[in-house]
């Protein structure tokens, strides 16, 4: 592992690219939401964010975590199979370098460039907030970034180990894991059974608890447990089919 | 010393089709030789240097290098590979992809510069060093393929097709670069494969033909090119007689 740390600021330096797209888009679709609610707040006209309040933002919120998601998967771009899409497996496997020490080493710096996106946003948009809002948001600041920066690290990181075992990995492994659930309850109407199945998908109580933890409302017990149950199962999942796929194919 | 006993590989080939790259291959290399692997498209010449690279797993057989299982062996050591196709990080420079390479050679922190600077300068690459690896045209690919093979002392090397895309004073230099790397590591155990049989010839000792997957024939060369084009035909092809 040692060996390979010198290697580290490349890897995530070849992820920097997407994480600047993945910010500014991000940035685009929530900085207005956050500027409205946060100057309507100051002129005292609500009480505070309405993400989730109406129907129009409840689909904006969708739209948001649909994008994350997305993003998270496209930033992803695999652990090693990634390497072995890009052809370059066999220059670097053929290296005496441990599997596990790189599959760590692709893993850790695919978690740092979405943390440091994760970050980013959440520092930007909680600096929105309180340059418009100012009092009231019952978070504090740096709860807020860490409540929205754990649930995207969260996802992101739940991604990249799809990502990497799948093959082909980065649109499928999001859509299996969070698009379709996410997408199928922002499009469906609400009272449908479709739309009511999907709310109890790992994702939709992702989106939940994350818009409940923006909104300054204290997630709820049973919503948290939901969370982490599965988020566990998840990446122990992952964690499992990835070390086996890498492991049976490159030897 | 390299042994394959009795490696068998298959292929999936849609549905229901299956390929045998390898059948029940039997193969012994002793260290410091260098042997030429020649044979048809679709022999399993490529497929038998990723076994023994482990970067492809037999479905039977064994694979040792010096008493020790290939791949347990790569990852210790690991092994100098020329792929058939090389591939390079596109958006990486020449130098940016060899510098990495080095590192996961590991080369300590301070050595990395100078050794990649000489690989650079003995593949003639230095003028180039900042050019983009997606940019490249396949001799030059391949002569960044050289240039990795050229960051540390190996103990065994792979050579797919080494000498496609080169031009001819290209081929001469890496016959040069092959007599460096066999003067700087005494042992060292070359493996290439190669449809031009007589450059091919210009560079083994021993030639091992492959057909269908199994090994057709195994030779020292001692005779001269005519020769040794004659017998590998005719271990391709039997009927042509001897």
């Amino acid at each position: 592992m040692r060996s390979l740390l010198p290697v580290f600021p490349g890897l995530v330096a070849d992820r920097a690219g997407r994480a600047v797209v993945v910010t500014t888009v991000l940035l685009a679709l929530t900085v207005p939401l956050f500027l409205r609610d946060g100057s309507a707040y100051a002129a005292g006209l609500s009480d505070g964010l309405s993400v989730g309040g109406t129907q129009g933002t409840t689909l904006a919120a969708n739209l948001v975590a649909l994008g994350m998601a997305l993003a998270a998967a496209w930033m992803s771009d695999g652990v090693v199979s990634g390497l072995r899409r890009d052809g370059i497996a066999p220059l670097v496997l053929t290296r005496p370098v441990p599997r596990s020490g790189l599959f760590l080493a692709r893993w850790l710096a695919g978690f740092t460039a979405l943390a440091a996106v994760g970050l980013t946003i959440a520092t930007t948009l909680n600096g929105v907030w309180r340059g418009f809002g100012g009092a009231g948001y019952p978070l504090s600041a740096a709860g807020a970034i860490g409540a929205a920066a754990v649930i995207w690290i969260w996802v992101g990181s739940a991604v990249l180990l799809f990502s990497s075992a799948l093959e082909r990995g980065e649109g499928l492994a999001g859509g299996l894991l969070f698009v379709l659930p996410i997408s199928l309850a922002a499009i469906l109407p609400p009272d449908t059974v479709l739309a009511r199945v999907a709310g109890w998908l790992p994702s939709q109580t992702v989106l939940t608890t994350s818009r409940d933890l923006l909104a300054g409302r204290a997630a709820q017990a049973h919503a948290l447990l939901a969370v982490l149950i599965p988020g566990c199962l998840t990446l122990a999942l992952g964690v499992f089919v990835a070390c086996r796929r890498e492991w049976r194919t490159t030897g | 010393m390299i042994e394959l006993h009795g490696v068998t590989r298959r292929y999936r080939r849609g549905a229901r089709d299956r390929v045998t790259a390898l059948s029940s291959l039997d193969l012994r290399v002793e260290r410091g030789a260098t042997l030429a692997v020649v044979g048809p498209n679709g022999a399993g010449k490529s497929t038998l240097f990723g076994i023994i690279a482990g970067l492809v797993r037999p479905d039977h057989g064994r694979v040792l290098i010096d008493g020790e299982p290939a791949l347990r062996w790569v990852r210790t050591h690991g092994i100098g590979l020329l792929p058939d196709r090389i591939r390079l990080p596109e958006r990486h420079t020449i130098h940016e992809s060899l510098r990495r390479l080095a590192i996961l050679d590991g080369c300590a922190g301070g050595e990395v510069g100078a050794r990649v600077g000489s690989a650079l300068e003995m593949t003639g690459l230095s003028a180039q060093a900042k050019t983009r690896c997606g940019s490249l045209s396949h001799g030059l690919r391949q002569r960044v393929g050289i240039a990795q093979l050229l960051l540390r002392p190996r103990a065994v090397i792979l050579l797919d097709e080494p000498l496609s895309g080169l031009d001819p004073l290209w081929r001469a230099r890496f016959r040069e670069i092959l007599a460096l790397l066999r003067d700087a590591s005494p042992g060292l155990t070359v493996l290439l494969s190669s449809h031009e049989l007589n450059e091919a010839a210009r560079l083994v000792d021993q030639v091992a033909v492959i057909r269908e997957g199994r090994l057709a024939d195994c030779f020292a060369l001692h005779e001269d090119v005519a020769d040794f084009e004659r017998r590998v035909l005719s271990s391709l092809d039997p009927s042509r007689g001897s």
